[in-house]
């Protein structure tokens, strides 16, 4: 019995544990987001992109990354805010997921942040019509709120981009 | 004779090292004694040559005798306390004094070899000739001898066991008998596979030595009788094959002497002799020169004669007798150096340099006679050289022969390099002949390595050449060198490609088997006809091809050819025929595997695809498109899983494979004539040539493959169909048109086709229009997949990085097709 307790309470400790850690925040509008630092590459400027057709309207394109060809996706319109005319400041986070690279467009990286295992919580319920599955959790820092994306689940499937359900899905 | 004292002096020394040898009957003094009482005779320093030569055939028979004991109860020991000893058996413990180097350099001349050995056995089975299996034998008995130089005692007493299985049926007058198995045979070379294998891995094999021996020896139980009547009779055979083969051969020069050409029996293999023997040649030279300088050097005089020998060995096996005797001789000579009978100086010195000169023009004229496709013309100074050998070797006078040798032999080589300087007059004779071309081994991820730097090379040259900065320096001088280096870039580029590029003949040689394997479970009869062997595919496809051979070929096996009673009442031949066929065609490669066995039954797909709910009715579908059913994963419409096939799977591998090397497959089948399926693959899978066309702020790229023609149309070439649909008139033809900016929803393209470019395109034969802004140029371009992140997108095929650097997309022209369609 206590050790069925034991084993409970370790495994809540274990879920608050994976929540702490560093983030690498970034502002998208007038929210700030977190991203897990480990799975954080490398940030870039602005490069010239080319569109691939046929692909969900938040893929902008392909990027060349020194020889390499990655992906490149539009957070803004992933998460259906209008979108922004790029400035100085807009820049591209390359993520390792799994073993694919990809890169996201964010208005603005702002710092590396240590978040605590207690300042993590529980994603709110908002009802129907918000999904939160990609939400890590809330992380509070000081008076700030910071959204902390899973980033594999943004990007789909196992980190791969259901590309062909959905260029279907549109011809349909 | 020489020879026979260096088998003796190692057979002594392994029967010192062996385990439970019987030596109450004989031990190794013994032999030493009888290779003394040998080498006394050669000298002629024995007192009683005749008392001596009976003494050596009574040891060297009782050797035999013991031998053939300790063989039964090694093997009775092994099976009935198998445990301890096999694991003693399978590893591989290094003799001092071999290292590691020579180990590798073996296993992987071996894995060399053993496709040899099957490809003989096949034969052998096909032909059932004395010849075939005297090659084969051959083949064992060096792999044999090199095992036994490494220590590899497993393979040693293996590949004696298998000659053994192999004289057993020879000894019997000369007749061959089918009493050889090939199945035998053939699991033999799986296992010595599987043991070289595990070897180059560095493993412990992973087979055993006594499940093969147990098979062989179970062959050699049913004829035990016979043999152990001849036994006492083989032994002696045996022991004097050697000393009658070498007075033979003695005979034989003076007849061959009057023979002057050759035949070349096998050009592959000369070939490859040419290119041994050269390099064998170099390291001869090398050591003379070492000798030269120090006659003592003992491993320099041990260095050339290896060399002769090995020369001597293959030049045997090739049925080049002129060159294999003086290989013997030279070698003979430098036995005696070896052994400190002579010294290496004088009269020896030179003789050697003569038949280290005569041996090289001798291979040179050989490569000639190959690359003509005439017979192979022997020297006639050979025979003046070879008398002034032996006078040496006969211990008379000596430096007059030599001078001799030299006067006949300096005409000789001025006639020689006067056909050196038309080397064009040569090439010009060489009709039927091959080329012969110097190979060098190299480490394979070296070459990879290098073309994905040639590929990096190819794009930053086009991004350097095409810089708006450097385009605005308006240098005629800078222009100039810019197209050098794209010249340069551009060959390099070629080179790396011939490099990728290897004769399909080995995927080919590898079905034989599967076949034969094939038949023997089916119980159906079936001739594989090869064509095309030398046809060059990508190394990488290489793999990525044997896969859906193997599962096509079985196919056509199962379901394709029928059984040899169902063929007779058909009035075909009982034989089925698989004909495998490379070719290039159009820019591409073809594989044909063709049978003539019942074909496709359409009636049968189509109905297992309606069950199965891929199509909803069969009656508007092209054969084609019927017979494309079959790729399905799960679909299959065999009434029965066989060993062999049946569950639906190899026609899904068959395709994934082709789709991940860009390749197509095309199926023709007519009832009862049989069917043919079509491999179409590109030449290389990395780079191809493309054409960049710009819709709207778009570029991409077209395979230049798939590029008919393209022009700007005029008013009247363009009309819509039910205000809908496109076509364009072009020769003669109505081809439906396809706007790309449609397709792609790319917006600010030209919207007026007159003002615009149509390219013509083609996909499995017909022609569509595609309407772009304009045709911007052709680059030769790097394929890249697209990102795993995108997986498949439809319509693109690839990407490439283009000469601004940005990435350009490749157009997938069977996707874009089959998306206009939809």
């Amino acid at each position: 019995m206590t050790d069925n307790l034991n084993d409970v309470n370790e495994q809540i400790g274990k879920t608050q544990s994976d929540k702490s850690g560093k983030y690498l925040t970034f502002k998208l509008g007038p929210e700030a987001y977190g991203l897990e630092i480990l799975k954080v590459r490398e940030i870039i400027g602005l490069m010239s992109i080319t569109a691939v057709p046929r692909t969900p309207d938040y893929i902008r394109g392909v990027i060349n990354l020194r020889g390499k060809v990655i992906p490149v996706v539009d957070l803004r319109t992933k998460f259906s805010m209008e979108s922004k005319e790029n400035t100085d400041e807009t820049c591209v986070i390359v993520v390792d997921i799994g073993d694919v690279e990809m890169g996201i467009i964010v208005d603005a990286v702002s710092e590396v942040l240590e978040i605590g295992s207690g300042d993590v919580e529980d994603v709110p319920t908002f009802g129907n019509g918000v999904n939160t599955d990609f939400i890590l959790g809330m992380g509070k820092v000081g008076e700030k709120v910071i959204i902390l994306l899973d980033i594999s689940k943004v990007l789909g499937k196992e980190g791969t981009l259901d590309v062909l359900a959905l260029s279907e899905s549109k011809e349909a | 004779m020489g020879k026979l004292c260096t088998d003796l002096k190692a057979l002594a020394d392994y029967i010192r090292s062996a385990q439970n040898w019987p030596s109450e009957e004989i031990s190794a003094d013994d032999i030493l004694r009888a290779e003394s009482k040998l080498e006394d005779i050669i000298m002629e320093e024995s007192a009683e040559p005749e008392q001596d030569f009976n003494d050596i055939s009574d040891i060297i028979s009782k050797v035999q005798l013991a031998g053939n004991t300790w063989n039964r109860e090694e093997s009775a020991a092994k099976t009935d306390v198998s445990t301890p000893q096999t694991s003693e058996s399978s590893n591989v413990e290094l003799p001092p004094g071999v290292d590691e180097q020579l180990l590798e350099a073996f296993i992987e001349q071996q894995l060399a070899v053993l496709p040899e050995i099957e490809d003989a056995i096949l034969k052998y089975e096909k032909d059932e000739r004395a010849e075939t299996l005297a090659g084969l034998r051959r083949i064992v008995h060096t792999m044999k001898g090199e095992a036994g130089v490494c220590g590899i005692k497993d393979i040693g007493i293996l590949c004696h066991q298998l000659e053994d299985y192999i004289d057993a049926d020879q000894g019997e007058g000369g007749s061959t008998t089918p009493n050889i198995s090939a199945d035998i045979l053939l699991d033999v070379k799986d296992w010595l596979d599987g043991y070289f294998n595990s070897l180059s891995r560095k493993e412990a094999p992973s087979v055993t030595l006594e499940s093969i021996l147990d098979k062989l020896k179970y062959i050699d139980a049913q004829e035990g009788s016979r043999k152990n009547k001849d036994s006492e009779v083989s032994s002696e055979k045996v022991a004097t094959i050697e000393e009658s083969q070498s007075e033979k051969a003695s005979e034989k020069e003076e007849a061959r002497q009057t023979v002057q050409s050759v035949p070349i029996n096998d050009p592959d293999l000369a070939k490859e002799f040419i290119e041994e023997a050269n390099e064998h040649l170099d390291a001869i030279d090398e050591n003379l020169l070492v000798l030269e300088n120090d006659p003592s050097n003992m491993d320099a005089v041990s260095a050339v004669f290896r060399a002769f020998h090995t020369i001597k060995g293959v030049a045997g096996f090739l049925g080049l007798g002129a060159i294999g005797d003086l290989a013997h001789v030279a070698e003979t000579l430098l036995d005696q150096v070896r052994k400190g009978v002579r010294r290496f100086e004088g009269s020896v010195t030179e003789i050697t340099f003569r038949a280290h000169d005569m041996l090289r023009s001798m291979i040179e004229d050989l490569k000639n006679a190959l690359v003509a496709g005439t017979d192979f013309q022997v020297d006639p100074q050979l025979p003046v050289l070879m008398t002034a050998l032996r006078t040496i070797l006969d211990g008379s006078s000596a430096d007059q022969a030599v001078s001799q040798a030299a006067i006949s032999a300096s005409p000789a080589s001025v006639e020689k390099s006067a056909a050196d300087i038309d080397p064009s007059a040569r090439q010009t004779k060489g009709k039927n002949g091959i080329k012969v071309n110097q190979t060098m081994r190299v480490d394979t991820a070296k070459i990879d390595n290098l073309l994905d730097t040639i590929g990096e090379l190819v794009i930053t040259e086009s991004i350097v050449v095409s810089d708006p900065a450097i385009r605005s320096l308006k240098s005629i001088h800078l222009e100039k060198n810019l197209s050098l280096l794209d010249k340069i870039t551009r060959s390099l580029q070629d080179a790396g490609m011939a490099m990728r590029l290897v004769p399909i003949d080995a995927t080919f040689r590898k079905m034989e088997r599967l076949v034969r394997d094939l038949c023997r479970k089916s119980s159906k009869k079936v001739d594989l006809v090869i064509e095309g062997g030398d046809t060059e595919i990508d190394r990488s496809m290489v793999e990525k091809l044997g896969d859906p051979l193997i599962h096509m070929i079985r196919n056509s096996m199962d379901h394709g050819i029928e059984s040899a009673d169902e063929r007779q009442t058909l009035g075909k031949k009982p034989f089925g025929r698989i004909v495998l066929r490379a070719y290039h065609k159009g820019g591409n490669i073809h594989i044909d595997i063709e049978d003539d066995g019942r074909g496709l039954n359409r009636e049968a797909i189509v109905a297992k695809a309606l069950e199965k709910g891929v199509i909803e009715s069969g009656d508007n579908m092209s054969d084609q498109e019927v017979y494309s059913l079959i790729f399905n994963a799960g679909f299959s419409t065999a009434k029965q899983v066989t060993e062999i096939s049946g569950r639906g799977v190899g026609m899904d591998v068959v395709r994934r494979n082709m789709e991940s090397m860009r390749g197509n497959v095309l199926i023709k089948s007519q009832p009862n004539q049989g069917s043919t399926f079509t491999i179409v693959l590109p030449l290389t899978m990395a780079i191809i040539d493309g054409m960049l066309a710009k819709v709207g702020s778009e570029v991409y790229i077209i395979p230049t493959l798939s590029i008919i023609e393209s022009f700007r149309p005029t008013a009247d070439m363009v009309s819509t169909v039910t205000g809908r649909g496109e076509v364009v008139k072009f020769r003669g033809n109505l081809l439906p048109l396809v706007r790309l900016s449609r397709i792609f929803g790319v917006s600010g393209s030209i919207d007026n086709p007159t003002n615009a470019t149509i390219m013509i395109i083609e996909e499995k034969g017909r022609q569509w229009g595609l309407l772009l802004d304009e045709i911007i140029g052709q680059q030769q371009i790097v394929i890249k997949s697209l990102s795993a992140g995108l997986g498949n997108v439809p319509g693109i095929a690839g990407v490439s990085i283009m000469a601004d650097g940005k990435p350009g997309l490749i157009l997938d022209v069977a996707g874009l097709i089959k998306l206009a369609t939809a």
